[in-house]
């Protein structure tokens, strides 16, 4: 049993032209998997992300996630699902501006009332861990977008998530702050085994997954898994995407 | 598409961002056009007492109307900002979007002037009946030329110099500002300790000078006031939450960190507002506890006063003449209508006294007959003994209950009687607004006796007691006693003494008298009722403006926090914190300065009238008006804000 099971997933938008956006998926992820979406445009990839992190309802199938079926739970329930068992990192950062850098991230252990001494240690941590120490007290748009990124890893891990659910965390950063944010995504998924879930089109975000699964038209198409070698692995994702939808540059900036 | 076709369509496709700026303007005018159509009303005209004070409440009503119009509009530029900066990009000219903007206002200005008199219209006539019904005049609808005209070039002047305003205020911003609109991150507010300090002193300053004694100190005391209240919203709020944010195990609790952080915000942007309004909430329960007072002095003077009829005697004796006699025609009168009645006649003198002043003193034979009747406490008294009652109606401060024995101002009484003891006092009106004191046949002899060179010091009174007409409520216009006391009153007010003819005194029926009272203030509480209503109404628009100004933000902001798993039970739990903050918080200060004003003025009343108790019933029906506008306020905004939860 995998720490996120899909089954046979479908999502249709009603609309004046009904829109299938997925299509029977079924998908496995491990515990302590790094595992990877990618795909085109309107491939169905951020709404798969969306159905996972429990904001959009399937039409049809089912999602586990950690032998539990959110989509069954009422809404305060869900919320507290949520913020108890999975961690969002998003494009956008989403951090809020009004607070501190060290206020975001505390957020989600202020809701569920922790205890101060509880929140400074694992503050501490997950601060440490990112290399974000320095910056906890600055204000959001004080610091760079690799800098808010990485806060927002902190926030959407600090209290030890069973699922980590990224959307595109790349799309707004340079590429060198784009390396230094998957860094630390691999590193916390290797130290503390944090099951992770990357929806991206940035090959070289993707070439830090385990594997990687490409999506067409809502349907699951291929996937891809890395050996030993990450320049080898994102040669082979370039080459899988080309083959995907035609040309590589249409699909991404490749930054190499 | 011409340019006046591309403002025009603006307006039409925009609807929903115009709307809200279109339906507070047209509520303006509505409410000042409903007002100006009652002060013009013939009928009202014909009082000039009034005109004065319904002027200066039209004037305050303009002003108010200029503010909030002001205000929508800016909220709504900023909405619109976004907009503007695409035009500017697109290479439109300052010229042209200045003549947009004043296309825009034009064209909004006459939709909600004319439909804003258009629901004045029928709402008036409401207002008129809801104004007979007060005033007891009869009010006829009428054609208001003279408030259509005021209306109409008043409020189009006031829509041009807001376009005037508005493009000044667009020039001052750059392009670049203009296209970010505003999404820009704000920064976090900012507050000097200095002045936070200086709130801090002037408001205890104010609270010092206001226990002090005299006139100069009490305006040195709201000069305090203002001051502190104002850096108050600027400055120490702002540092109150700083310091609330620092304490870490109360901030970083629940849901504290979320509405807190917030509440800086919302507090340092809404500063100068909340200002406004707590000194407009201040002035509009000052008004409506003075009213308040004003009344239920009036109908003190009514439940009091035990006697329907009380005729002070002229009795000059002069034969040659034919007397009139006034309590002849009162006897005839009651006997006509079957009424029984009780007459009692008192002779009285008029004494002052120190620390105390004015004190009527009646025999003790004529009390000991008033007594019976009244249930009065009937005791006996030696000499130089004085029973003591203190008209619950008196304006002063009542002291004679620190004071056992009375001292003459006049020294032949000090030197021939020397000091009266207080054998005991009641707080009862015996005769309304006068102290009245029983002293023993014997002692009241003395005092005629030593004020003899003095002429013309007894006063000779009639009482009538009629025990049918009971006095604990107000009587209502169609009462027996304000009907015969009109009718009295007219047939005094039509007798023509002529040389040959001698009236032998003057009537006071106290129904009349509160009848005519009435009539006097009841413009006054109209007008003042009035002024809250409005008040209480803007100041509701003015933070349910506010918090859809924002609405877009707290949106992105709640739907955020949503993703990352706040309930919606929690979301609806801070935006009442905050909410409620707002609305309360100059509620709060209002209710503080009202109580200490009305205080103040307390001794001007009676001490049967409690200005305090008024300013509470005034500050009561305010925060419930409030209070069903926050839930109204809440519950739209938290509709808005369910539909980005997730």
């Amino acid at each position: 049993m995998g720490m996120l099971e899909i089954q046979k997933l479908s999502k249709i938008y009603n609309g004046k032209v009904s829109t299938r956006a997925l299509n029977n998926i079924d998908l496995t992820i491990e515990q302590g998997e790094f595992v990877g979406i990618m795909g085109a445009s309107g491939s169905g990839k951020t709404t798969l992300l969306n159905m996972v992190s429990t904001i959009d309802t399937p039409s049809s199938g089912k999602i586990l996630i950690n032998n539990q079926n959110p989509h069954q739970m009422k809404k305060n329930q869900l919320a507290q699902f949520r913020r108890r068992q999975l961690g969002f990192v998003f494009q956008d950062f989403n951090l809020l501006d009004t607070l501190t850098i060290a206020e975001n991230i505390v957020l989600p252990l202020t809701l569920e009332k922790k205890s101060l001494r509880e929140m400074d240690q694992k503050l501490k941590a997950v601060a440490e861990k990112l290399g974000i120490v320095e910056i906890l007290n600055k204000r959001t748009y004080e610091v760079s977008g690799g800098q808010r990124q990485r806060a927002a890893i902190a926030r959407a891990t600090i209290h030890s998530p069973v699922l980590l659910l990224a959307d595109e965390p790349t799309g707004a950063l340079d590429s060198k702050s784009s390396r230094n944010v998957m860094e630390m995504m691999e590193k916390i998924n290797q130290t503390d085994g944090t099951t992770t879930m990357l929806v991206t089109h940035d090959p070289l975000a993707a070439s830090y997954c385990h594997r990687v699964v490409f999506i067409k038209d809502g349907e699951l198409y291929n996937e891809i898994h890395r050996g030993q070698n990450r320049q080898e692995f994102f040669q082979e994702i370039i080459d899988m995407l080309s083959f995907l939808g035609g040309n590589a540059h249409e699909l991404s900036a490749v930054r190499v | 598409m011409s340019f006046r076709q591309f403002a025009l369509n603006n307006i039409r496709r925009n609807a929903s961002t115009y709307i809200a700026y279109f339906l507070s303007s047209s509520f303006a005018v509505m409410i000042f056009f409903t007002y100006l159509v009652f002060i013009n009303h013939p009928d009202i005209l014909k009082a000039p007492t009034v005109f004065y004070g319904m002027t200066l409440a039209s004037l305050i009503t303009f002003f108010f109307s200029f503010l909030f119009i002001l205000y929508s509009m800016s909220a709504f530029l900023k909405a619109r900002l976004k907009e503007f900066g695409i035009l500017t990009i697109l290479g439109a000219q300052r010229k042209q979007l200045n003549y947009l903007i004043f296309l825009e206002n034009i064209m909004i200005g006459t939709a909600s002037v004319s439909t804003g008199m258009f629901c004045g219209l029928l709402f008036s006539k409401l207002f008129l009946l809801f104004g007979e019904n007060i005033l007891d005049l009869k009010l006829a609808m009428y054609l208001p030329m003279q408030a259509i005209w005021i209306t109409v070039a008043s409020f189009m002047a006031l829509f041009l110099i807001l376009s005037f305003m508005t493009t000044i205020f667009i020039r001052q911003r750059k392009a670049l500002e203009i296209v970010q609109g505003s999404n820009r991150p704000k920064k976090e507010p900012k507050a000097s300790i200095w002045l936070a300090l200086l709130s801090a002193i002037s408001l205890s300053c104010a609270v010092y000078l206001m226990t002090q004694d005299g006139n100069e100190n009490i305006a040195l005391a709201i000069l305090f006031d203002i001051i502190g209240v104002y850096f108050f919203f600027t400055q120490l709020s702002v540092v109150i939450i700083r310091l609330l944010k620092k304490n870490r195990l109360f901030s970083w609790r629940g849901l504290n960190l979320l509405w807190i952080t917030e509440l800086a915000y919302k507090m340092k942007d809404n500063a100068r507002m909340f200002f406004i309004i707590t000194m407009v909430t201040t002035m509009a329960c000052s008004t409506a506890g003075s009213v308040l007072a004003v009344q239920n002095y009036g109908d003190n003077t009514y439940t009091e006063d035990p006697f329907a009829y009380t005729i002070s005697s002229t009795r000059k004796q002069d034969s040659t003449k034919n007397v009139i006699s006034v309590t002849q025609k009162i006897e005839q009168t009651l006997r006509q209508k079957g009424i029984a009645y009780q007459r009692f006649s008192s002779n009285t003198i008029g004494l002052s006294f120190k620390k105390v002043g004015y004190i009527r003193f009646i025999r003790h034979t004529e009390y000991l007959e008033m007594a019976k009747a009244l249930s009065l406490p009937l005791v006996s008294l030696q000499d130089r003994e004085v029973l003591l009652f203190n008209s619950p109606l008196v304006t002063r401060e009542d002291v004679s209950d620190k004071l056992t024995h009375l001292t003459f101002e006049n020294q032949q009484l000090t030197s021939s009687l020397g000091k009266i003891k207080i054998k005991d006092h009641y707080t009862k009106s015996l005769f309304p607004s006068e102290y009245v004191a029983v002293v023993n046949d014997k002692t009241y002899d003395q005092m005629v006796h030593a004020l003899s060179s003095e002429p013309d010091i007894i006063d000779h009174r009639y009482h009538y007691l009629i025990p049918s007409w009971d006095n604990h409520a107000i009587p209502d216009t169609n009462s027996i006693e304000l009907k015969i006391g009109l009718e009295l009153q007219k047939w005094y007010d039509s007798l023509s003494v002529n040389e040959n003819e001698l009236l032998d005194g003057y009537i006071d029926s106290r129904a009349q008298n509160h009848y005519t009272y009435k009539q006097l203030t009841s413009i006054a509480i109209f007008i003042g009722l009035f002024i809250v209503a409005i008040f209480s109404i803007f100041i509701a628009s003015f933070l349910y403006f506010k918090l859809f100004i924002d609405l877009q933000h707290d949106q992105r902001y709640y739907h955020e926090l949503s993703k990352m798993g706040l309930s919606l039970k929690e979301m609806k739990r801070a935006v009442t914190k905050q909410i409620s903050i707002l609305f309360y918080i100059p509620l709060f200060f209002a209710g503080i300065q009202t109580l200490v004003g009305l205080s103040t003025v307390n001794p001007l009343f009676s001490s049967k009238t409690n200005t305090l108790t008024s300013g509470l019933w005034a500050l009561g029906i305010f925060t419930a008006i409030q209070t069903a506008y926050l839930l109204i306020v809440r519950a739209r905004y938290l509709a808005q804000l369910k539909r980005v939860m997730v």
